[in-house]
């Protein structure tokens, strides 16, 4: 399924958007090149996409602008959002934003594949729509009882730590930040030190043992789950 | 009689009266109990004591006044020291040969004069150091004021009046604080002082008397102690307008932002091209790698030119000594022709050489990078067949002009004004697509600036564009 995933690249440097529209159309996606904000939103009126890899920085509308847009039609498409910008303020404005994931320039275009492949794998086969149980790579968790199995060795979470492991497997490969984890934690927006994720994350990742290394601490930004071990 | 010690003057009169008196009184009471004549001479004897009364009291009279005068004098001295209005007009009469010098008085007299003159020159003095310090502060850059700890203005130099004060304000004696500031941040600070009696430094925008609209200022306040008590009665305010410096750091960190994007973008495609390179010959694809090849060549040229040009212009900035020789303006202008002509045929472009200009002197080696951007951009982003010429000229007033003039589609006015920034663009698609780096016409306008000249655009949309240089009347 996911190799005919319809993917639009919005990128103003032509050789970089070549570059992308290569690698992607190689995987098997159908890709639409859109060389200006303007150009990709006339484009989204017309069909839907997967997956948007977008240039932040575009002359005109700008990539922030895009996935306000996207995010304002209801749209249930992963952005990557490609940027020059290397602050992690700028980074975590773009995941605010609505963007799902980020890559930096330059980039090795292995890394871009994983995640883009990371990103359309969401939803699909990791938990099935109805069931309570989600599963990754010898991971269950029941969101329903609360329970958690390691290899089939039970683990003992606290509520906290349960809720956060739940918010990462349920978006696979998508970067949050620390804001928005304690949104999800404590379900509305309290603006306590971020530290208290930090500590909830080391405690999740102790007991995870082995597994925890799959938690990346992303520096200034917040964490996301490795779909691929290959980073 | 002005100043006359009147009350010293009868005390004397009366004392010394009264003592004769009594004296005179008791000797003829005791004459005339010894000698005990008749009642007829009781009369006379009478009168003769209502004559030496008299005689005694005018007597008292001379010597009281004798010896007033010189305290009149002394009088005198005292109060004009203490600058009394009494003194004015008067002058007391000088020592005549009536009074003798009289002693002590005179010491004292003597002793006032000297103090008088001493305090002249301390009146002198002060006023001395008071114009200096009013010449010092007038003369700093820095706002400076002091307040009470009332927060009533004591003082203001003109700078600080300039600033913040508008005229209506500037005569008026009870000025508060808040009559000049509206922002609360700088009460907090005041009242930081007053509470912690230390100085307090604030870095603040404030909107100002002057047109530009609020500006940036770093603010340090110091309380006022009395040097024996300790208590503060006062701040003093310097204002440090520092707009300029956070202007040039604005600039700075654009530019690094910009610059940093500037050469992320082709690196990425280089990277990214070579990985791809790498991963197909490992797997034995052959066919795309000549292309491959071809964009990672152009991306390392398009980096290798803006590296040049980032550090040319770095260059520019830290040494901006010229070398100056005199410089033959048909000479460079044949050579850098001869440099872009092929570039210029392959766009069927002309590119025409008038020089009306004796040699002069110039930095070589700039004016031709000067002349080099200019052409170069003509070259590049006006279309096919058009014409490029390259003028030099003698203005009236001795500076000379050098004219890059084209027939290309123009620059709308509104670019005009940002058309020399650093990595600024027209049109930033079309800008890629031509190549450069965005700094060219930055270095002409660094390079005519390190001349004393200045770069100018002159353009219309659909009537081409005028370039120029302007070199001033140096040693011509």
């Amino acid at each position: 399924m996911a190799e005919l995933a319809h993917v639009m690249v919005v990128e103003d440097e032509k050789g970089i958007r070549d570059l992308l529209t290569l690698h992607l159309s190689r995987q098997g996606y159908q890709v639409t090149e859109c060389a200006t904000g303007e150009e990709a939103m006339a484009s989204m009126q017309v069909q839907d996409y997967a997956l948007y890899v977008l240039d932040w920085m575009l002359p005109g509308k700008s990539g922030i602008d895009l996935v306000e847009n996207l995010r304002q039609r209801n749209s249930e498409a992963k952005v990557l959002m490609v940027t020059a910008k290397t602050e992690p303020q700028d980074i975590v404005d773009g995941l605010e934003k609505g963007a799902d994931d980020y890559l930096t320039k330059p980039f090795d275009p292995r890394i871009l594949m994983a995640r883009v492949k990371a990103l359309l794998r969401r939803g699909t086969a990791v938990q099935a729509r109805a069931s309570d149980i989600i599963e990754f790579d010898q991971l269950k968790i029941n969101t329903n009882s609360f329970e958690a199995f390691l290899a089939s060795e039970p683990l003992h979470l606290t509520p906290s730590e349960f809720k956060l492991l739940q918010t990462l497997l349920e978006n696979l490969g998508r970067v949050w930040t620390r804001d928005q984890l304690m949104e999800q934690i404590q379900g509305e927006s309290v603006h306590v030190v971020g530290r208290t994720i930090d500590t909830h994350v080391f405690g999740l990742r102790k007991k995870l043992g082995a597994w925890g290394d799959r938690i990346e601490t992303i520096r200034g930004v917040g964490y996301r789950v490795k779909v691929d071990l290959l980073e | 009689m002005k100043l006359f010690p009147w009350r010293v003057f009868w005390q004397f009169v009366l004392s010394q009266w009264i003592v004769f008196s009594i004296l005179g009184f008791v000797f003829g009471f005791a004459l005339f109990s010894e000698l005990n004549p008749p009642a007829a001479f009781r009369w006379v004897g009478m009168k003769w004591f209502l004559f030496y009364s008299l005689v005694t009291f005018l007597g008292s009279l001379l010597n009281a006044f004798r010896f007033s005068r010189p305290i009149q004098r002394t009088l005198y001295l005292a109060l004009k020291m203490a600058n009394k209005k009494q003194t004015e007009g008067y002058e007391p009469p000088a020592a005549d040969l009536f009074d003798e010098e009289i002693g002590e008085y005179s010491e004292l007299e003597q002793s006032l004069n000297r103090i008088a003159k001493k305090l002249r020159k301390k009146k002198e003095q002060l006023q001395r150091e008071r114009e200096e310090n009013e010449a010092f502060m007038g003369s700093v850059q820095e706002g400076l004021m002091s307040i009470s700890s009332q927060e009533k203005l004591l003082f203001f130099n003109s700078q600080f009046a300039t600033l913040f004060m508008h005229s209506s304000q500037m005569g008026r004696a009870d000025l508060s604080l808040s009559d000049i500031f509206r922002q609360p941040e700088i009460y907090t600070a005041f009242k930081a002082v007053l509470m912690e009696r230390q100085t307090q430094k604030v870095t603040l925008k404030l909107a100002t008397q002057l047109e530009q609209g609020p500006r940036h200022f770093a603010i340090s306040l110091t309380p006022l102690r009395h040097p024996k008590t300790q208590e503060i009665y006062g701040v003093i305010g310097v204002f440090h307008d520092i707009s300029d410096i956070k202007l040039a750091e604005k600039i700075r960190i654009d530019f690094v932002e910009n610059a940093s994007h500037e050469l992320r973008t082709p690196l990425t495609t280089v990277k990214g091209y070579i990985e791809t390179l790498k991963t197909d010959l490992q797997s034995g694809q052959f066919e795309q790698a000549l292309s491959f090849t071809e964009v990672i060549s152009k991306n390392v040229d398009r980096l290798i030119e803006l590296v040049n040009d980032l550090l040319s212009l770095s260059a520019l900035e830290s040494n901006a000594e010229l070398k100056l020789e005199m410089m033959n303006p048909q000479q460079i202008s044949d050579q850098i022709v001869g440099e872009l002509l092929v570039l210029a045929s392959q766009k069927n472009q002309v590119i025409r050489v008038i020089c009306d200009v004796e040699p002069f002197l110039a930095d070589i080696r700039k004016v031709e990078q000067v002349l080099r951007n200019l052409v170069l951009n003509a070259i590049k982003y006006i279309p096919q067949g058009k014409t490029i010429q390259i003028r030099w000229e003698s203005l009236a007033d001795k500076r000379v002009a050098l004219r890059v003039i084209d027939d290309g589609p123009g620059i709308a006015i509104e670019h005009h004004a940002r058309l020399f920034e650093r990595f600024y663009r027209v049109d930033r698609g079309r800008a890629r697509d031509t190549g450069g780096t965005g700094l060219g016409l930055a270095i002409v306008k660094h390079i005519m600036q390190s001349h004393g000249g200045q770069a100018q655009i002159r353009s219309q949309l659909g009537k081409g564009s005028e370039f120029i240089c302007f070199f001033p009347n140096w040693n011509r």
